[in-house]
This record gives structure tokens, sequence and C-alpha cells, in this order.
């Protein structure tokens, strides 16, 4: 991938892939801080983390974009 | 579409299923009521024949169109359904560029239910909602022609002259006018800047 590319992949994941995950962890938060029934509450709570977990994994794909040999989220030698 | 008591119809036109599940869950013990929900603009379209709905919902960046380019088809078919149009980010130039697509209002998904809810209200009773954390298109950048945005999508995606020229069967001359155009609404000189105002002002 060329420096260009990689630079629009980045800005695409920053851009997207990232804030969606981040709007919807806001989004589920403003329902558990504004809704009263506990249905909704739990299930809110429920995809913030998962979307918490999704958003984690989109944060080790844009450094993978950004350091050599896909070594982000590996310890030095690890093989993935 | 209106029931007894007062609801309205909301169909959603959104890829994502967490984001799908916060606006379900957003419009619950609300007047709004989803009378569908569909992943892409081509779903989309055959479910607004179906279900009628009285507003729609529409992510900006749908798999297989951008929201904006699905409601401009569905403008150019008669349908004038209110519409509000969804980003995750501001963009600058979003708003006007939303409503030259023919949606009545913006919502960002970065935001609070009851924003979302009062930009439904708004346009649902034929108003309008644009947020305002959308920055503005800077002064005197002029729409581009549905031509003109056509060469710019080409031109992001690398192609030359001669091969847009091919793809639009038009002249490698007329390429060379719609660029020139194009540079100079968008308010640059070179394709290379075209392109990088061009996604700024979400047009590509």
């Amino acid at each position: 991938m060329t420096a260009g590319e990689t630079a629009g992949e980045l800005r695409s994941r920053l851009g997207h892939d990232l804030k969606t995950p981040l709007a919807v962890i806001i989004g589920y938060g403003d329902l558990v801080g504004t809704r009263d029934d506990k249905e909704t509450r739990v299930e809110a709570s429920r995809m913030i983390i998962q979307a918490a977990e999704r958003l984690s994994r989109e944060i080790d794909a844009a450094l993978d974009l950004l350091l050599p040999s896909g070594s982000a989220t590996g310890s030095p030698g690890e093989e993935r | 579409m209106s029931g007894p008591l007062s609801t309205v119809g909301v169909l959603l036109v959104e890829d994502d299923a967490m984001v799908r599940g916060w606006v379900r869950m957003s419009l619950g013990a609300t007047e709004f009521r989803l009378v569908g929900e569909a992943v892409d603009a081509a779903e989309a379209l055959e479910l607004v024949e179906r279900r009628v709905p009285d507003v729609l919902l529409v992510d900006y960046r749908l798999p297989d169109q951008v929201g904006t380019e699905f409601l401009r088809q569905l403008r150019r078919t008669g349908n004038a359904m209110p519409a509000v149009l969804m980003t995750a980010n501001p963009e600058r130039g979003f708003n006007e560029l939303a409503r030259e697509a023919g949606a009545e209002g913006t919502s960002m998904k970065t935001g609070h239910a009851e924003e979302l809810l009062n930009a439904l209200r708004l346009v649902a009773a034929g108003g309008t909602a644009y947020d305002a954390r959308h920055p503005r298109r800077p002064a005197g950048l002029a729409a581009l022609s549905p031509r003109e945005r056509e060469v710019i999508k080409l031109v992001a995606a690398g192609a030359t002259n001669r091969e847009i020229a091919q793809k639009l069967s038009v002249g490698s001359e007329t390429v060379k006018t719609l660029l020139t155009r194009t540079c100079t609404k968008l308010g640059v000189r070179k394709r290379a800047e075209a392109v990088a105002v061009a996604h700024e002002l979400g047009i590509l």
C-alpha cells in the first residue's frame, strides 16, 4: 500500500470506523441516563460494552496501518 | 404511516446494526414508530413503496450509495417524503449538500436521543432541522452539477481525462471544461486539491 493509500485508509477508519462505535457509546449512554425503564437501561448498558469492544478492535486495526509488519497489537516477535 | 393515535411512521435506512438499535430504542415511548428498517439504498427504495412512512431517517454512508444520491434518486421519482440525513462526524458544507439533495434535516449520530427526536419532529411537521454542528460551506462555493460530481468522483478514483471521457461518453475537451468549472466552484486550481475539498464537503 502506498503512503497515499495508507493515509486514505486511515482517514476512512478514523472518520467512520472509529467514530461510529464512539457515537453508539454516547447515544446508548444518553439513554442510560435519561430513560427510566429498567429494560431499556439494561439493554443500553449491554450495547455500550459491545460498542466499546468493537471500538477497541477498530483502534487495533488503525494502529496496524501505522506500524510496520502489523505489530500494533502483538508483543515483539509474536506470530499473529 | 400515521395511525389512529397520531403516530409518525419512520423508515430507518442504516447499515450499522448498533446504530439501528440506538434509533429503535430512542424512538421507543415517543410518537414515532419504526415502520421499517433498511440496510442499504436498494432495500430502502422497496420499503418506501411498501411501508409508506411519514419520515425517512437516512445514514449518509450506505453500502451501495451515499444518502444524498439515494435522496436525489427518490426525489426524481416525485417522492417528496420528508427526510433527515445522519452522519457520525461534523462535515463542512454537509447541511448545504443535504438541502441540495432534497433533505429537510440533518442529525448527528454522536448526539443524544432528544436531538434526534427534535429533528424528526420539526421535519415531520413540515419544517427544517439542519444540525448546526456541521460547519457552513465556505462562501462562494457553488453547488456542483450532477455531471461535475461524476467527474470529480472519477478523478478521485484515479481516472485520467481520457478515461473520464470514455466513461462519460464525451470528448476530452468537455472533460477539461467540466474539470475547470469544478475547480472554480470548489475554489481550487489543481485536481488533487479539488478531490481534497470535495472530500471535505462530503461530495465524495
